[in-house]
């Protein structure tokens, strides 16, 4: 338990202090659309973690699996729209758009096919899915542009490559949530999520790098 | 030891730290996969830019040896016939009813002669068709030899090796090279000794013209137009152009360049 209580805490944690360097971020620099949209998803990542704070830590666990299921569709639109203002061909764009969409509505149909107040291993696993498929799709993209720039300098890159990273470890995760409730007494939805901070931690983690590096290409 | 329970957690995390290490290396091969991709784009453009280049001074140098045959062609043809008619013309005049007047035609008979031989030599040096007829070696002998003629300068011109004739082309802009390098100690250097080294080896040419005059800083003259005009034309030829100069201590200049494609230096 103590360990599943400092993995919460320390996501907590982690999401604060990427909040902090996206508000920082924001006011410094005239940033572009898409990393607006990122710190709207920190905003959003950052009040979540709050509320999940205060309701594992003084009012037990009650409210944070729906508040949780519908975090996937603000997510999935808001990353996915991150990846998608990273792409520099117009006709990708506008495809990719048309199936941010679809996928979104496909997402609140499976979201409402399962009890709101338990964990939807499908929601996640499709939500993390989709914006894997984008990521993948703006690394393909990278070698077919002139390679212009150092990738180490490339802001998008790093928070694209924590989106593929941080999904990447929840999606298979996400798939056996079902499978181990049923064969194991004592995983149950918390100990699932707090598995899937770590995903979460890593992610922030490179979204921070993110911000970090648009600072110093915006300095240079 | 563990309980089923246990052993599923232990096989989560195991395949969860798994999952993260092959993440991370597949992000890590495609960082890897972009820098050579990025350093094979740059490597394309400087090929491309490099080729550009070439083809542009390529452009200049034709452009500069057509010049070079249109007034050669010029002198020959119109200021060396008019001369010669003036010479013809002084030779009628009959001297023998004003003696007086004799030295003064005949001095001007010499002085016209000696300003067509002049003529002719300025157009033969200015020609491309020596060197394309008789070679680089005679045409740098004849070049030195005018400029000997002048008695303003010593130049020895030494050849080892075995000679190996080039493509009269890549002759040509050796040959204009050395006559920039010539031209360039005579208006700067206020040398009074200049030896030309040419040595031939079985794989390359070296050249190495050193005067004794009174040289130059040559780190902070290194962009000047003449000099960057002998470094890009030893650079067309695959070769190399070296300088060393010192105020005081005179100039070498070193030109090594490949005899064959596959000698590059």
């Amino acid at each position: 338990m103590a360990f599943k209580f400092f993995l919460f805490n320390l996501q907590c944690a982690i999401i604060c202090v990427s909040f902090i360097f996206s508000l920082v971020t924001l006011i410094r620099i005239n940033t572009t659309a898409n990393f607006k949209g990122l710190f709207l998803y920190c905003l959003f990542a950052f009040l979540l973690a709050i509320l999940s704070f205060l309701e594992q830590n003084f009012y037990g666990v009650r409210y944070a699996a729906i508040f949780l299921n519908f975090s996937l569709i603000i997510q999935l639109i808001l990353l996915g729209n991150f990846i998608l203002l990273a792409l520099t061909s117009v006709r990708s764009r506008r495809i990719f758009r048309i199936f941010l969409v679809i996928f979104v509505f496909i997402l609140i149909g499976i979201i409402f096919q399962n009890k709101l107040t338990s964990m939807n291993s499908k929601a996640y696993s499709f939500s993390d899915l989709c914006l894997i498929i984008f990521a993948i799709f703006y690394y393909l993209q990278l070698f077919k542009d002139p390679p212009t720039q150092k990738l180490n300098n490339q802001p998008s890159f790093w928070v694209i490559t924590g989106i593929f990273v941080g999904m990447g470890i929840n999606t298979p995760l996400a798939s056996f949530v079902d499978y181990f409730k049923i064969h194991n007494s004592i995983i149950d939805d918390y100990f699932f999520y707090i598995i899937m901070v770590n995903g979460y931690l890593i992610m922030h983690f490179f979204f921070i790098k993110g911000f970090i590096c648009l600072m110093r290409t915006k300095k240079t | 030891m563990f309980d089923e329970n246990q052993k599923n957690i232990i096989f989560f995390v195991a395949i969860s730290l798994l999952l993260i290490i092959m993440l991370i290396a597949m992000v890590a091969s495609i960082i890897y996969r972009y820098q050579n991709y990025r350093i094979d784009y740059l490597s394309n453009i400087n090929k491309l830019k490099l080729n550009h280049e070439n083809d542009m001074l390529r452009s200049q140098l034709e452009i500069q040896e057509q010049t070079f045959q249109n007034i050669s062609r010029e002198i020959h043809d119109n200021i060396g016939q008019k001369l010669t008619l003036a010479k013809l013309q002084l030779n009628t005049i009959d001297l023998s009813r004003e003696p007086s007047s004799r030295s003064m035609v005949e001095d001007a008979v010499k002085i016209i002669g000696g300003a067509i031989r002049d003529l002719s030599d300025i157009s033969r040096s200015m020609s491309s068709e020596v060197i394309m007829n008789s070679g680089f070696i005679k045409a740098l002998e004849f070049e030195i030899n005018q400029l000997n003629k002048t008695r303003l300068y010593s130049i020895i011109l030494k050849i080892t090796g075995d000679t190996e004739f080039m493509d009269s082309g890549k002759e040509l802009l050796l040959f204009r090279i050395v006559q920039e390098a010539l031209s360039n100690i005579m208006k700067h250097s206020e040398a009074s000794e200049v030896s030309v080294d040419v040595h031939y080896t079985k794989a390359d040419l070296s050249l190495i013209i050193v005067d004794n005059g009174k040289g130059f800083d040559s780190k902070s003259k290194s962009n000047a137009n003449g000099l960057i005009n002998m470094a890009k034309r030893a650079k067309m030829l695959d070769g190399v152009f070296e300088i060393d100069s010192k105020k005081g201590e005179g100039t070498t200049i070193t030109i090594k360049i490949p005899l064959y494609e596959s000698t590059k230096v």
